[in-house]
């Protein structure tokens, strides 16, 4: 087998990865905290400052991102021919990403 | 037309051995073909525990003079003193030579290579007990094949794994210019045309019923050697390991007792102080397994039936065993149903390693009496490891010095290997008879019908070998065995495999195994029986004394009409003074 | 006792089949390899598999017992379900009955350069090495290349020819850990892609059939951690 060097590739990804999964683990449980009250007065006051939307909007991202490596590893695993499996990342990176902007559209429409 | 490779050495067998020596000739940038029945990493190297012999120094004052003295004691002075200089000479160069390759031994801690006692191993000639063995936990074997395999990966050796090595090609002349084989896969018969042919195909414990051997260890170069009219030498010599596994056979190493495990009988006696006062469990393993037959034979063994004895450990406590004996533990619990951490160990004497074999010399190269003398090289043939007879080991072979005469000759003869191509640069043109010979003795297993299975052969065989060739032996029950052995023999004739089929065909393997154990069974009882001594591992009752006047020589058994012939042992070394035989005691 | 053994042979027997046999033998203190010994000696001579060391130490005979990936020579024949079933080992190509082509397993394990690679001039005696960093390769070179853990692995039915399994990284984290190598980057340069290790999912088939009880999902963790320090 002709042998070449390794492709430099898949640590990043399994990277983000792993630290994705960490901020959602912290995220969760601030969320969990800072929860004042039921009821739509208390979401809506939750998310009244920036620096909720923000961690929030970060955390769909998180969500997002874990998602589609998650994914693209089944693909990899599952779909062996490129054809296929290179329009399926596509296809799922931009449903990932319109859910990402109609997430921050929805947070960010909260006055 | 059978396929026909051309190389310029041929090795058969991928044990340490084999692969030693493939190694040098490869980093020679030489064309070599490793050929061996089973993947090299299978190979029985890898069953080996205790360790490789060689006087480091690392632990206890030492040096390779010391380490000569008892190994010619040990093989009770059968050994040629000038291959055993060799051995000893050389044996610290090969091991640092291991390490260098990566070999991952077990450290000091000063970070210097483990050593540890074995049988048989004494300081200033013949003093306090030498701490000798180097060792990479309880599985060294297993490190040294496979950082021997790793090493061929990297110099590019061409492996031929699952070739199964038929016949040598030795043309009118005598010379011998390669082997015929077969794969075993697709069951197609090869020939590997070469002007240098190594055989390293290990021992052939498998004559025996009981034995520490794996199921591999068929002697097959033995047979090759034995139908190309060459001869085997002290083919009477084989080392009952005291210790092995009843039944199963498994061997619990030597290092154990090294570490400090003791045997002790029925009564808890510690009863090697009978035999042995000074070395005592450490004594040679001929001796130690002779104490044992006696405890046994006393009425003193173990057990209901009382047929072994027990090796104690515990006291070394859970973490010793943890760490220098861990597969000891693993081995114990899974064969013997016993945790040496609290459980004392059931063993007895076991059949585990042949001393004689295919007649060689200091460069590897198969010698045999032809015109001159006794010692003439067969050109072009070459045998290295356990199914060479140097002789080193004589009639006991110390324990850890297997290992290193795998390297120590393993490399010499790749560099006498080297020598020999550049002085015979042109082939010689293959005898094409003698390759049609060896596949009619091939095809021979192909014909139907046959009223006699090769297993139920095999397993008379071993019945014989076990009831009439062990540890202690007489004239009588020699005599009865070799009748019993010449029916079984005869009846190989009416015997057939009952798959035809060619894809990797074991039937057909083992009747191939089978052709080659049974003549080396007879050379065993042939030899025992003109042998009226008793030396080192060959016990007569009949004749107990040792008898240096008359037996202070090598037999060679040929298998045209059993007969037998006699070389002197080299009592000479190389450059230092002789050992003089005298009485060997522990 | 009980068994049933795949059988297969390109030559006479065209299709995979499962066979029974029965045969009369004490289980008592037996192994697999017992069995399938007495079946061959006994039976049917042309029932095919490989052993040598018949002790668990060479790694011929891994073979798939009852679903599960052991050595035959040392699984007890008691407590098995009977009747046993006896398969080769999964996903690789079968040659005959219960013996595999393991040239993918052996490739992936040439590729990892098993071999100490260290150029510096060598020393007169042994390079020194202390206990501690001896024990880093605890674990790592007992390997037997048996293939049970690497034919388990669910990564590896899925990606045969690219993922290196667990046996392979295994021995490749066995050199980077050897304080006497020298070439740990070039195999950390080699093992960073996305098929040869990251096709690991951390299933840990591997370490529950390995038979001598190594932690090839460890060594994997190490390799990747090792990746990581590189990388910030
Ligand atoms: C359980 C046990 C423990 C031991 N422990 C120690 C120890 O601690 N220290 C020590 O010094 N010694 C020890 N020994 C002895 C030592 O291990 C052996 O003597 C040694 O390994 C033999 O090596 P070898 O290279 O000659 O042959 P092997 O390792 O037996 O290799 C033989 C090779 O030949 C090949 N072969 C055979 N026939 C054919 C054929 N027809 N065609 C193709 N290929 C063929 C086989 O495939 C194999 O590759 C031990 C032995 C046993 C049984
Ligand atoms: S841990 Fe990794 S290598 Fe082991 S079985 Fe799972 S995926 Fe395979
Ligand atoms: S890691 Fe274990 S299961 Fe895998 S090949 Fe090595 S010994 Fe066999
Ligand atoms: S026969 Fe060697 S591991 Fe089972």
């Amino acid at each position: 087998m002709r042998q070449v060097g390794g492709a430099h590739r898949g640590l990043d990804l399994w990277l983000v990865q792993r630290v994705s999964a960490v901020y959602m683990a912290l995220f969760l449980p601030v969320f969990w905290f800072c929860r004042a009250g039921t009821g739509y007065t208390g979401w809506h006051a939750l998310f009244l400052g920036l620096p909720m939307k923000a961690a929030a909007a970060l955390f769909v991202a998180a969500l997002l991102l874990h998602a589609w490596i998650g994914l693209r590893e089944i693909l990899i695993d599952y779909v062996h021919p490129l054809a296929w499996r290179l329009p399926l990342y596509f296809l799922f990176a931009l449903a990932y990403a319109g859910c990402l902007v109609w997430a921050v559209d929805i947070l960010w429409k909260v006055q | 037309m059978i396929p026909k490779r051309r190389f310029d050495a041929v090795i058969v067998g991928g044990g340490g051995a084999g692969l030693r020596a493939a190694l040098q000739l490869a980093e020679a940038h030489l064309k070599v073909a490793l050929i061996s029945k089973v993947f090299p990493t299978r190979s029985h190297t890898v069953s080996a525990q205790g360790g490789i012999t060689a006087a480091l120094a690392n632990v206890s004052d030492d040096n390779w003079h010391w380490h000569m003295y008892d190994t010619v004691k040990g093989s009770d002075y059968l050994g040629d003193q000038d291959a055993i200089e060799f051995l000893c000479r050389n044996a610290s160069s090969a091991v640092y030579e291991l390490e260098h390759m990566g070999l991952p031994f077990s450290r000091l801690d000063n970070g210097k290579i483990y050593q540890r006692p074995f049988g048989g191993q004494s300081q200033n000639y013949g003093g306090a007990q030498a701490i000798r063995t180097c060792a990479a936990a309880d599985r060294t074997g297993h490190a040294l094949l496979h950082t021997l395999y790793q090493r061929n990966i990297a110099a590019r050796t061409q492996f031929f794994d699952e070739f199964f090595a038929l016949d040598l090609i030795r043309d009118a002349d005598g010379y011998v210019l390669g082997v015929t084989a077969m794969e075993i896969e697709s069951g197609e018969p090869w020939v590997f045309e070469a002007r240098t042919t190594l055989l390293a195909t290990g021992g052939a414990c498998r004559i025996f019923r009981h034995s520490t051997n794996a199921h591999i260890n068929t002697g097959d170069g033995l047979g090759m050697v034995l139908r190309a009219g060459l001869p085997l030498e002290d083919m009477e010599f084989w080392q009952f390991h005291p210790t092995g596994i009843p039944e199963v056979g498994s061997l619990i190493t030597e290092a154990v007792r090294g570490e400090g495990g003791f045997l002790v009988n029925k009564l808890g006696e510690k009863f090697m102080a009978n035999y042995a006062p000074n070395a005592k469990d450490l004594a040679s393993r001929d001796v130690v397994s002779r104490a044992i037959a006696q405890e046994i034979r006393a009425g003193r063994g173990c057990g209901v039936h009382g047929d072994y004895v027990d090796l104690k450990i515990e006291h070394l406590g859970a973490e010793k065993i943890k760490a220098r004996l861990p597969g000891i533990r693993e081995l114990s619990m899974q064969f013997a149903g016993a945790d040496p951490i609290t459980d004392p160990i059931p063993v007895t004497p076991t059949a585990h390693y042949m001393m004689g074999g295919i007649p060689s010399n200091l460069h590897g190269q198969v010698v045999s009496p032809a015109h001159y003398g006794p010692e003439e090289p067969v050109p072009g043939l070459y045998a290295a490891g356990e199914c060479a007879c140097v002789s080193v080991h004589g009639a006991n072979r110390l324990g850890g010095n297997s290992l290193l005469d795998l390297v120590v000759f393993g490399r010499a003869a790749g560099m006498h290997m080297i020598e020999y191509l550049r002085e015979n640069p042109i082939p010689r043109p293959l005898p094409l008879a003698e390759v049609e010979k060896s596949m009619a003795r091939l095809a021979r297993w192909d014909r139907r019908g046959g009223t006699e299975t090769v297993a139920g052969l095999r397993g008379e065989m071993q019945r014989v070998m076990q009831d009439h060739c062990g540890v202690y032996r007489s004239e009588a029950v020699l005599l009865a065995g070799l009748e019993k052995l010449t029916l079984v023999a005869a009846r190989l004739t009416d015997a057939a495999i009952h798959d035809h089929s060619k894809h990797f065909n074991t039937a057909r393997l083992e009747a191939l195994e089978l052709e080659n154990l049974l003549p080396i069974a007879r050379a065993t009882l042939v030899s025992a029986l003109a042998r009226t001594e008793s030396r080192g591992a060959h016990s007569r009752e009949d004749h107990p004394g040792r008898d240096d006047k008359q037996w202070l020589r090598h037999s060679l058994y040929f298998c045209q009409n059993d007969q037998l012939d006699y070389k002197p042992v080299k009592l000479k070394p190389l450059t230092v003074e002789t050992f003089q035989p005298k009485e060997r005691t522990y | 006792m009980r068994f049933r053994i795949y059988r297969y042979d390109p030559e006479s027997i065209g299709k995979p089949r499962m066979q029974d046999y029965e045969i009369e033998f004490d289980p008592q203190g037996k192994k697999v390899l017992d069995a399938l010994i007495a079946l061959k000696d006994g039976l049917d001579e042309s029932l095919t598999f490989r052993r040598s060391c018949r002790e668990g130490v060479c790694g011929s005979d891994g073979v798939n017992v009852n679903g599960r990936n052991v050595l035959a020579c040392v699984t007890p024949l008691e407590g098995l379900k009977q009747p046993i079933e006896i398969r080769p080992l999964p996903r690789l190509p079968v040659i005959r009955d219960l013996i595999v082509d393991m040239a993918q397993f052996y490739q992936h394990y040439r590729a990892v350069k098993p071999y100490l690679i260290n150029l510096e001039p060598e020393p007169e005696s042994e390079r020194l090495q202390s206990p501690e960093e001896r024990a880093e390769l605890d674990g790592l070179w007992e390997c037997i290349l048996c293939g049970c853990c690497t034919t388990s692995c669910p990564s590896f039915w899925w990606n045969p020819e690219r993922f290196l399994g667990p046996a392979a990284l295994l021995q490749g984290y066995r050199f980077i850990a050897d304080s006497r190598d020298q070439a740990s980057g070039e195999r950390l340069d080699f093992l960073e892609d996305p098929y040869r290790l990251f096709r690991c999912h951390g299933i840990m088939n591997c370490v529950e059939v390995c038979p001598k009880g190594l932690n090839p999902t460890q060594a994997i963790g190490k390799i990747k951690t090792l990746l990581v320090k590189r990388a910030l």
